[in-house]
């Protein structure tokens, strides 16, 4: 996709699956995939986020963010270190069966490429 | 203490069957409201827990780490309260005492390991690339 640079040298993209969905998260500080997302935002680099999403990524998941990751999907929490950041590839959203890569990509917000939210719905 | 997340891996191993047996003992008591915390920081909860596992694994009797505590705490109360009260900073000195007296964790080594830990930096391996998840939540249904 020609994404690279400052900040991120070596990158690994996550998909989501219909059994599968990840989330990144830096346990230790705040590192995060520049070049793709820009800058992290504040709760990302605070102290709750960075070791309750460890712990008990589902609640989390669920009470800060909403987001409800259905009890048949397995939760793989990635931690983003200097040398190496994670992004997310979100589930393609229903109802997008027909749209190609520009209309999807307006789709995909920030959350959902940390992995604390799903892909925008298609508004048509 | 809160129970685990439903659909976490129970951890099978011989670790993991001490966590919940202390885990059940301190539910299991009586009291432990907001006001009445029986424990003030994370460390010493981990301490408490140290001690009932290693008793639980045969390192030493009950009676010698209660005449351990006992001892520890007389030498606080007989001093020149220099030292502010902890109940659990008396119990670890009790811990490490009856563990050195069994010849299962010696001053020297505990002097060495506890070296070792406060001169490695918290982000020592950050440099690193972590290639597996750091948590998993598995599905709970299929």
């Amino acid at each position: 996709m020609d994404i690279g640079g400052l900040q991120g040298e070596e990158m690994i993209a996550l998909e989501n699956t219909d059994t599968v969905h990840n989330l990144i998260v830096c346990t230790l500080c705040s590192c995060y995939p520049w070049p793709v997302l820009g800058l992290p935002p504040n709760w990302y680099k605070a102290p709750p986020y960075r070791s309750r999403i460890v712990r008990e990524p589902r609640k989390v998941l669920a009470e800060d963010f909403g987001f409800v990751v259905p009890d048949t999907v397995e939760i793989r929490v990635w931690d983003s270190s200097s040398e190496l950041r994670y992004w997310v590839v979100p589930k393609r959203p229903e109802g997008t069966e027909g749209m190609g890569a520009f209309d999807l990509a307006a789709l995909v917000t920030r959350d959902s490429m940390i992995g604390v939210g799903p892909a925008a719905a298609p508004s048509s | 203490m809160t129970a685990p997340e439903p659909g976490v891996r129970p951890d099978a191993t011989e670790i993991g069957d001490a966590r919940r047996r202390v885990e059940a003992l301190v539910c299991d008591l009586p009291g432990g409201g907001i006001d009445e915390r029986m424990f003030t920081e994370p460390w010493e909860l981990r301490a408490f827990a140290m001690a009932v596992a290693a008793y639980h694994t045969g390192k030493y009797e009950w009676s010698e780490f209660q005449l351990s505590l006992i001892n520890s705490i007389k030498r606080w109360e007989e001093g020149d309260g220099a030292e502010p009260w902890s109940y659990y900073a008396h119990w670890l000195d009790a811990l490490e005492t009856v563990l050195a007296d069994n010849g299962v964790l010696s001053d020297a080594a505990l002097d060495d390991r506890t070296r070792t830990v406060l001169a490695v930096p918290r982000n020592a391996n950050h440099h690193e690339a972590h290639r597996e998840p750091v948590a998993v939540s598995p599905a709970t249904a299929s």
